[in-house]
């Protein structure tokens, strides 16, 4: 099935405007108050953005994998320095143009990324003292993993990654574009580094071209090489966890061996990996279904499929829930499995939903059931209707349970009689889901 | 053989269930700890790793300002003087009463200098969960599954039920300080209405899947959080109804967090450790000096705990709380390129409340001895204050100590909790022979005699009926043998107490100055 790449926001090309030129300090605060107000609007209208997209896409795993990266090679917008949502939708571009590609891409174009040179500062790190954000999280987080890498070569790539800059605002660097990583030689460190055992030379040619293929393309060449292995394993067991079971204590190595092994043999292509996972007789094993506790977006996406809702509720009930699109907590993403629910979340979460259902148009609730072969059968709908949100395909005692709760204790028979009026009908389906809702079924997959 | 439980969770109370967490009210049966008290604890997490070196500050260090932090440095006449050659960041003077600097003027703040641990790791994840876990790993493969909190309440509750949830986090998920081998020991709390109007319905009837698969441990947690929300967010709003504040708080994070706290402690709450948090210490770039982000930082550390400590003496529960903060390891001492500071190793860490004895612990954080990635080495291995707040605060018994922390960890110098608190120690054993003469004293000097069996730290610290404290002797390594140490009491004629420690242990001796 054709699943068409979403039309980007209108905004993405506006740069801002400059401030810092502006003659006297009010004037200054002004325009940068205006600035940071469209910063936050933007970004906002990103996450809607991205929610929406999220769940028009039923046919593919495209916008799970995108989400996937985004929380592997993290970036966020709420942080003290100006992020631009243009920026953030470029990266959130690259994680969809590469959900499936090669790996080696992914971590060349993440290193220049303009909302990654933002957000781990490598838009301020020079050749004196360079920062070593980036240099580290690049290997602890995104390749490697830790205890594959010493201090030393933290420091060392610190050195490979100076230079390197992105704007957004109107006129400043205009010779480079705004929206653009550029490379300023000034601020670079190009004498040689050692990197995890190997020499990157000196570079000879100052050009931007010719120092991307040296440095950065070498110093990656030089970890998937190196540590290949640590590499496919870290990587495919994140990919485990995010498809199969995410308990990292139960995680399993065999499997996760035959994925990495996958992986090395084609040249760190992503494809191959999924398909060998998600083509698997292990993937469809009953031990391994219904075990995923749903993540927030998970859980708001896989409701508002079926019913509408307006305004801001399905942003913030995933802030509250701890998962805020384009700002996850820190640079290490989220962490998943069982953070997602505690005392606070979870009956959060039961709340949320019953008030939504609750608040759904009793007509709307017929016609959504209308939709279901047998719709008139008080059992048939009502297995469908579980076996579309538990976590399993429902055992006669829940059939019976909850077909007892959809009648409210009167007899099968009456249920077309029910359907016939909109306030008896729409108000008993949702007694069906404000039970449902509660049961721990409901928030596993 | 498999025990199968068929458990039905209702409304009704009258269940048990052994991964509830519970403080033990009742006689403990297990011996875990050598007596109850109601005795509360406060960490306070700075996420991102806290600039040890602008937080305390050896202002009168030259290589300070002219190599180390040549932008960054905090002025000195700006600086907060605490004793010689101390100082404070200025941004901790801020909330009422002089913020942390005024807790420390009144002797309620312990600045410990050089706190870390030995092969820092510089990961943030890495090192925050070494410090929840109080876990060396062997390797960085090794998996850090519980937290030293979670295993010290787990110890104590066994199976256990009581009525208060024993651990709280407060506005965050779980963390891995309450993570016990059965699971998670905390609750998750952000506004206790919005927790009892969500508790109050929450039971589904349902009942446990015991069929040993994945699906069934997670549908059981499932199960088991909405089992205790619907209890303790009742046991919660109780205690957050009955309870107030007596100081005005600030509105930011950790501010808010804390207010919430001294009210559920003013409420009658019988949690025994609160978490609360506050994130962005990992100032890599645009720290600031003396204004800036890394100042606003500490002024909401400052101003939020001296709001709490205002709080809670106001309703006189202070005697009962004492906090500490906890942040994975401290910045680079040399600035970077981009006006921050990178990831580095040791620190300082703050312990505060009635029964902290106040003062400054440690040499300054110096630049003449820095690690192969020059990095600051630390003096004091932060486990030595988990073992005297578990042995202290908790009134654990030896066994249970050495259990939680894999060991015993000497006393950071004579101890960071007051002589007060030492002498309420009904069960601390007493394992020395030390003979102080004359007593009482005509002229004031005494002599205090030690026999050492071997080799030992010892150090001796005077102090009044108060709990006031000053040190007569820091910690010194004598050989075995038998040492007579003449001393000069301090102060005007009366009754004082000396702290003579030996290792980890302590003994404390009452001696009388007379007038003459």
């Amino acid at each position: 099935m054709k699943n068409p790449k979403p039309k980007a926001p209108a905004w993405v090309d506006e740069a801002y405007k400059n401030w810092y030129r502006l003659p006297t300090e009010p004037e200054r605060q002004k325009a940068l108050d205006a600035i940071y107000k469209k910063l936050y609007d933007e970004n906002y209208q990103l996450k809607r953005w991205w929610i929406e997209e999220m769940a028009k896409d039923n046919v593919s795993i495209r916008e799970k994998l995108t989400l996937f990266w985004h929380g592997h090679f993290t970036t966020k917008f709420g942080i003290d320095n100006a992020m631009p949502a243009q920026l953030m939708y470029r990266q959130n571009d690259l994680f969809r143009n590469l959900h499936q590609g090669n790996f080696r891409t992914l971590v060349e174009s993440i290193t220049v990324d303009g909302a990654m040179l933002i957000f781990l500062n490598g838009q301020d790190s020079g050749k004196k003292s360079p920062n070593e954000n980036f240099s580290r999280e690049l290997l602890e987080l995104y390749t490697i993993g830790i205890g594959n890498y010493t201090e030393k070569d933290v420091q060392e790539g610190a050195r490979v990654f100076t230079g390197w800059r992105t704007n957004f605002y109107s006129d400043e660097y205009t010779t480079f574009g705004v929206f653009k990583t550029f490379f300023l030689i000034n601020e670079h460190d190009g004498l040689a580094k050692t990197y995890l055992g190997e020499t990157i030379p000196p570079i000879s040619d100052n050009s931007e071209a010719n120092v991307f293929k040296v440095e950065i393309k070498g110093l990656v060449d030089i970890i998937l090489r190196k540590r290949a292995e640590e590499l496919s394993l870290f990587i495919c067991e994140k990919l485990f966890r995010y498809f199969v079971y995410s308990n990292p204590a139960k995680v399993d190595k065999d499997v996760v061996a035959e994925m990495a092994k996958t992986f090395r043999e084609n040249n760190f292509e992503i494809r191959p990996v999924l398909a060998k996972l998600l083509k698997s007789a292990y993937f469809f094993d009953k031990s391994n279904i219904g075990t995923q506790l749903k993540t927030p977006s998970e859980l708001i996406v896989g409701i508002t499929k079926h019913f509408d809702v307006k305004g801001d509720w399905k942003e913030w009930v995933m802030v509250t829930m701890g998962q805020e699109l384009l700002n996850p907590p820190n640079v290490a993403g989220w962490v998943g499995y069982r953070k997602w629910s505690d005392t606070r979340t979870f009956p959060f979460a039961v709340q949320q939903m019953t008030s939504f259902l609750w608040n759904q148009k009793d007509e709307d609730m017929i016609t959504w059931a209308k939709q279901f072969d047998n719709y008139d059968d008080p059992k048939k709908l009502v297995q469908q209707i579980c076996t579309m949100f538990l976590a399993k395909i429902p055992t006669d005692a829940q059939t019976d349970k909850y077909t007892k709760i959809l009648l409210g204790g009167s007899p099968d028979f009456e249920w077309t009689n029910m359907l016939k009026i909109a306030s008896t009908g729409g108000l008993r389906i949702k007694y069906l889901f404000v039970q449902m809702v509660k049961d721990p079924g409901f928030h596993l997959s | 053989m498999q025990r199968r439980k068929f458990l039905q969770y209702s409304g009704l109370a009258g269940f048990t269930l052994g991964t509830i967490p519970v403080w033990a009210s009742a006689k403990n049966q297990f011996s875990a700890l050598a007596e109850e008290n109601d005795n509360i604890l406060v960490v306070v997490q700075m996420f991102g790793g806290n600039d040890g070196l602008n937080t305390i500050i050896p202002a009168d260090d030259d290589k300070y300002y002219s190599k180390y932090r040549v932008k960054l440095g905090i002025p000195k006449a700006k600086a907060l003087k605490l004793r010689d050659t101390t100082y404070m960041n200025p941004a901790l003077k801020s909330g009422p009463k002089d913020g942390l600097y005024g807790l420390y003027n009144d002797g309620n703040l312990a600045v410990i200098q050089g706190i870390g641990y030995p092969n820092p790791n510089l990961s943030h994840f890495r090192s925050t969960d070494i410090w929840l876990s109080a876990t060396m790993p062997v390797n960085d493969a090794q998996r850090l599954e519980t937290g030293w909190m979670g295993r010290f309440v787990e110890k104590i509750n066994g199976n256990t039920l009581t009525d208060h949830p024993s651990c709280m986090n407060i506005g965050n998920s779980s963390s891995l300080l309450f993570q016990g081998q059965k699971g998670d020991l905390s609750i998750a709390v952000e506004n206790p209405n919005d927790f009892y109007e969500r508790g109050k319905d929450i039971l589904s009837g349902n009942s446990t899947v015991n069929d040993n698969t994945a699906y069934g441990s997670e549908y059981n947690f499932l199960l088991d959080l909405s089992v205790q929300s619907n209890k303790y967010s009742t046991v919660v709003k109780k205690a957050f109804d009955s309870g107030k504040n007596m100081a005005s708080y600030e509105a930011d994070k950790l501010s808010t967090e804390l207010q919430l706290v001294a009210r559920l402690i003013s409420g009658g709450l019988k949690t025994k450790i609160y978490l609360v948090s506050i994130d962005g210490f990992d100032t890599h770039a645009d720290q600031g000096s003396e204004a800036g982000k890394h100042a606003t930082l500490l002024k909401s550390v400052s101003t939020s705990i001296a709001t709490f400590m205002a709080d809670l003496k106001a309703q006189k529960i202070s005697e009962k709380v004492v906090g500490m903060t906890v942040s994975e390891f401290g910045r680079r001492p040399e600035e970077n390129a981009s006006s921050g500071t990178d990831h580095g190793a040791a620190s300082v860490m703050f312990m505060f409340g009635d029964a902290i004895n106040g003062k400054v612990y440690g040499q300054n954080l110096g630049f003449d001895k820095l690690d192969s990635n020059k990095d600051f080495i630390h003096q004091f291995d932060y486990r030595r204050l988990y073992d005297e707040l578990l042995m202290k605060w908790f009134k654990s018994t030896d066994a249970t100590t050495k259990e939680i922390l894999a060991g015993r960890f000497p006393l950071v110098e004579t101890g960071v909790f007051s002589n007060k608190q030492v002498l309420a120690t009904e069960n601390e054993p007493v394992v020395l022979l030390a003979n102080v003469f004359p007593n009482p004293s005509t002229d004031g000097f005494v002599n205090v005699q030690i026999n050492l069996e071997q080799k030992a730290i010892v150090s001796i610290q005077q102090s009044d009926i108060q709990g006031r404290n000053s040190e007569l002797m820091a910690s010194n390594l004598l050989p075995a043998g038998v040492h007579t140490i003449p001393l000069t009491l301090k102060g005007n004629a009366g009754m004082y107490f000396l702290q003579i420690g030996i290792n980890e242990k302590m003994e404390v001796k009452k001696v009388v100055k007379m007038a003459h």
